[in-house]
């Protein structure tokens, strides 16, 4: 058995960074999908009829969702960059 | 009423003065230490949210009044902007802070060659389309002042208070906006006061919301049963018109020069970014929150009749909460002046960097650019921008009579700065994008802007006449401004939309395909594509102009300070201590985008340009092109090498490492045969010696029998340790050879005569050639001698024959002595001839007997130190040697 605790593979970290900024991706994608496509009518409409009560709770949650999605991610994102 | 017009203004004066003290503290805050609270992110986040205007804060709950949730789509464009930060927003951050960009225009002029008509085209464009926007602003200030005049008083009229907060606002901007001239480096004092003013304006809504749900509503739950039963929401969410708004707000964000402003221009941190792509969003979740509860609630208590856009203004009032109006007038007011200051600042820094400072550089051609003051005429073109941008909005709010509704004026405004998203986004991520293409493309969007949305928009009909509007342009009803060539969209919004950018995408992509850049585009592209992997590039451009040229022209536009600043820090990168750093292509790279933070790219271009004699820019640009493709050929060339020269270097390791592995294991068995041949003559002498030590009365006979075999054993013990020795020594080449003519047939006698008493009884016949017996060579015959005893031996012991016979024959043969040696024997299977001169090799059909199997190794390792060598060769008759030796050449 060899020791890893010392060394991390740079691939490893590099497929990690990847990763999450592959699911920064992803979040957006979802954001798109359940806020500016029909699927938002699914989740609005009850008995033929647009509910104005669910229109409200579901807008407004999926837009915190979103926040607290976004807010967990960029927390750990990798930017390395130089600052002024 | 006891809040008075008087009042009010008492309050905004008050207001505005704390504004201004807390500018100034920034400023100085700022220029005393580098790490401070400005620098954070949240007064980044905070100062994004000029976003929100009076349209957001008067507007949305007017919008919620008139049409239900349509006002929600303006704020989740955003979200999903900042939510997908790490795609788009951080690579125009990196591309505005690299390139040094100072406007939208620049951008678009930088990506594009610094080509000075785009600048100018999209300067045009965001001055025609925020224009309309700050009258807006204009509008909702004096409408929030005229809530507060009594009927039939002598206060001023809304023209003179418009007029009034028109220059308040202009002199405002100009004291913290052109305080510095670099538009590239963060107005602290600006910044400060707008992150401020967001606080105000957030505070003043949600207070107005809670006073709302649960003082006038009664709670939450009361509050939605009246928003189910009041809300003017008859469609379902998604409809066209949601996507569009959702669209058109999320490139709004990007493309509106304010929100460029301070999104791109003021970022000081790319992490910032990171804060506010939660941040951000949580903040417009937060303004948003509350802004259908007031509107039903207004429309719900208010008389039938009332503004809509005033709801946050008129419903604490008509409960008489004088503390809640003022401070919902002071967050409409913080709402309308962030913005329009912003704005202001902005498009001041466009219209003068790329209309006003390349128009006085054109009429003062004849003179060189260093030769004036540029400074002082820049920081003059700036200030009157900011003044006559004002000036327009205020005349538009004056001809437009403040009626439109506020929510449409902003939407056309939105589709109108819309028109450079294709050549934005294009220039960042196309790298075929051209110069040409973006012109086409920002036209025939605007064109169709103009004619499908804006100049529709403009009541009474001085531009566009009704029935051009019903029967289309010409009478010809393809041309219908509201549905154009026969398409059916209801909503003119969409239909604009749909139109202008499907018109100015598709003539980007084709003016783009039918033109060929220039190599300065081609460069610039590629920086812009590649911001993420760029490398430090040397331009190879030798632009003829000296340091002092470049110096005072520096100075006229960074000041005296920053220039001589700017200088020395080069000449130390260049490792020159005194003087002005020599002029190569990488400083006046480095200098001209340092310029270009004050006057743009494009006119910092123009300038380098002038100053080095007008010399082509093109012949370099493309020197400087082709060597950045040299470049990255070159290095990736020498990754390959790199990793081929490793490969041969593991593949020789790893041979290494195979013939080491070997030799060990060679060590190892030859450590354990040699133990193995001790052993045998060692418990032999042991057991021997036993029995004469523990029985005394031996008879002669035996005691003389055992003795003989001690004796035998031992002699054969010193034998195998002399041969390792001499192998070893062997073995290493440390022999030392006594060389000397020696007669071979001198050799072959004492060969002979050693070997007499293993002599097989039944008889042997041997036979010499005569060659080998008259032969004289230079070699040291001792050595020779054992040789041939041990192939002797070896025949004699081995052969297996009754009748043995030897012959030996030696003949000269290019410049060698050859030596044949057969005999009759059983010979040597062919698969042994090289396994015979191992270390304790023993064929498996001979018995084991005298020999330790050293001779041969022996033998061959003396041949090799006399410079010759001994192989064994197939025979058919017996074993077959073939000795050789070197002949000696006097």
């Amino acid at each position: 058995m060899s020791d890893t605790r010392q060394y991390t593979n740079p691939d490893e970290n590099r497929r990690k960074r990847r990763k999450r900024s592959e699911a920064a991706l992803l979040l957006l994608i979802f954001g798109l999908a359940l806020l500016s496509t029909p699927i938002v009518n699914t989740f609005t409409i009850t008995d033929g009829e647009p509910s104005i009560y669910r229109m409200l709770i579901y807008i407004f949650g999926v837009w915190a969702v979103l926040i607290v999605m976004t807010a967990i991610l960029s927390g750990r994102m990798d930017y390395g960059s130089k600052d002024t | 009423m006891s809040l008075s017009f008087n009042l009010m203004v008492a309050i905004c004066l008050a207001y505005v003065a704390f504004l201004f003290g807390v500018a100034a503290w920034a400023e100085r805050a700022a220029q005393r230490s580098k790490k401070s609270l400005l620098h954070s992110p949240i007064v980044y986040t905070l100062s994004i949210s000029v976003y929100c205007t009076a349209w957001t804060y008067f507007g949305a709950v007017g919008s919620a009044a008139r049409s239900g949730l349509e006002f929600l789509p303006i704020y989740l464009g955003p979200t999903l902007v900042f939510v997908g930060w790490w795609w788009f927003l951080r690579k125009l951050v990196r591309i505005g802070r690299t390139q040094r960009i100072t406007s939208i225009a620049d951008l678009i002029s930088s990506r594009y060659g610094k080509s000075n008509v785009l600048a100018i085209m999209v300067t045009v464009l965001a001055v025609i389309a925020s224009t309309p926007y700050i009258a807006l602003q204009l509008q909702s200030l004096t409408l929030s002042f005229a809530v507060f005049t009594e009927p039939g008083s002598d206060s001023a009229g809304p023209d003179v208070t418009a007029f009034v907060i028109a220059i308040g606002l202009a002199f405002f901007t100009i004291l913290f906006g052109t305080r510095n001239l670099d538009a590239n480096e963060r107005h602290h004092g600006v910044v400060t006061a707008i992150a401020i003013e967001a606080c105000v304006k957030l505070i003043a809504l949600i207070a107005v919301g809670v006073f709302v749900v649960w003082h006038l509503g009664g709670g939450i739950n009361e509050t939605l049963e009246l928003v189910e039963r009041r809300l003017p929401q008859n469609e379902t969410l998604f409809t066209p018109r949601w996507v569009t708004l959702t669209f058109l707000s999320a490139t709004a964000i990007i493309c509106l020069p304010r929100m460029f402003q301070v999104v791109v221009v003021e970022n000081s941190a790319e992490k910032h970014l990171a804060t506010a792509s939660w941040a951000f969003p949580l903040y417009l979740f937060l303004m948003c929150l509350f802004v259908v509860p007031i509107a039903i609630t207004g429309l719900e208590i208010l008389p039938e009749g009332s503004n809509p856009d005033l709801f946050v203004l008129t419903l604490p009032l008509s409960q008489n909460q004088d503390a809640l109006a003022a401070l919902a007038f002071l967050g409409g007011f913080s709402s309308a002046t962030s913005m329009v200051i912003v704005a202001a600042i902005a498009l001041s820094t466009m219209v003068s960097n790329h209309i006003a400072l390349p128009l006085w550089l054109y009429g003062f051609q004849k003179k060189s650019p260093a030769s004036d003051d540029v400074r002082s005429v820049l920081l003059f073109s700036r200030r009157f921008s900011i003044a006559a941008i004002l000036g327009l909005g205020y005349l538009y709010y004056v001809f437009t009579s403040g009626e439109t509704a506020l929510a449409s004026i902003g939407l056309i405004a939105f589709l109108g700065v819309v028109q450079v998203l294709p050549a934005m986004v294009g220039g960042m991520f196309w790298r075929n994008a051209t110069r040409t293409g973006a012109i086409w493309g920002i036209s025939v969007g605007f064109l169709f802007w103009a004619y499908t949305l804006f100049l529709p928009s403009i009541e009474g009909g001085e531009i566009l006449s009704a029935t051009t509007l019903s029967d289309g342009l010409f009478g010809l009803n393809a041309f219908r401004p509201q549905a154009l060539f026969g398409s059916h969209i209801s909503d003119p919004l969409t239909h604009a939309t749909f139109w202008s950018l499907t018109g100015n995408i598709l003539a980007f992509i084709i003016g783009s395909l039918a033109s060929t850049p220039k190599p300065l585009e081609r460069l610039q592209g590629i920086q812009f594509i590649n911001i993420f992997a760029q490398t430090v590039q040397n331009r190879a451009t030798n632009l003829g102009v000296t340091s002092e040229d470049l110096f005072v022209l520096a100075q006229r536009i960074l000041g005296r300070e920053e220039a001589a600043k700017v200088f020395r820090q080069a000449s130390d990168g260049q490792g020159k201590p005194t003087g002005l750093p020599d002029p190569t292509g990488g400083f006046i790279e480095t200098l001209e985008k340092e310029l270009a933070g004050s006057v743009g790219a494009a006119t910092a271009h123009a300038m380098i340009t002038q100053i080095s004699g007008g010399v082509s820019i093109s012949v370099d640009e493309l020197i400087a092109v082709a060597d950045e493709t040299a470049q990255i050929m070159e290095y990736s060339a020498e990754l390959e090498t790199k990793s081929a020269e490793l490969q041969e270097t593991a593949a020789k390791l790893r041979v290494a490492n195979d013939k080491l592995t070997a030799i060990g294991q060679q060590k190892d068995d030859f450590l354990s045969q040699v133990s193995h041949e001790l052993r045998t003559p060692m418990t032999s002498i042991r057991s021997f010696s036993e029995l004469l030590k523990s029985d005394s009365d031996l008879e002669p006979g035996k005691l003389n029998q055992f003795a003989t075999i001690i004796n035998d054993e031992s002699l054969r013990l010193t034998r195998l340790l002399d041969e390792i020795l001499d192998l070893s020594v062997l073995e290493h080449g440390n022999i030392r050879l006594n060389m000397g003519d020696t007669l071979l047939r001198t050799i072959w006698e004492k060969a002979i005569a050693t070997t007499q008493h293993s002599r097989p009884p039944t008889g042997t016949d041997i036979q010499v050639n005569k060659d080998f017996m008259s032969r004289v060579l230079n070699t040291d015959g001792e050595r020779l001698t054992q040789v041939f005893i041990n192939l002797i031996t070896n025949s004699f012991k081995y052969s297996g024959s009754n009748d043995l016979q030897i012959s030996v024959s030696g003949q000269e043969n290019d410049n060698r002595y050859m030596i044949d040696f057969l005999d009759n024997g059983a010979g040597i299977p062919d698969t042994n001839h090289n396994l015979i001169f191992e270390k304790f090799s023993r064929l498996e059909a001979v018995p084991e007997s005298l020999g330790v199997g050293l001779g041969l190794p022996i033998s061959r390792e003396i041949m090799r130190n006399l410079g010759g060598d001994i192989v064994s060769l197939p025979s058919t008759t017996g074993a077959k040697f073939q000795l050789w030796l070197p002949l000696e050449h006097t």
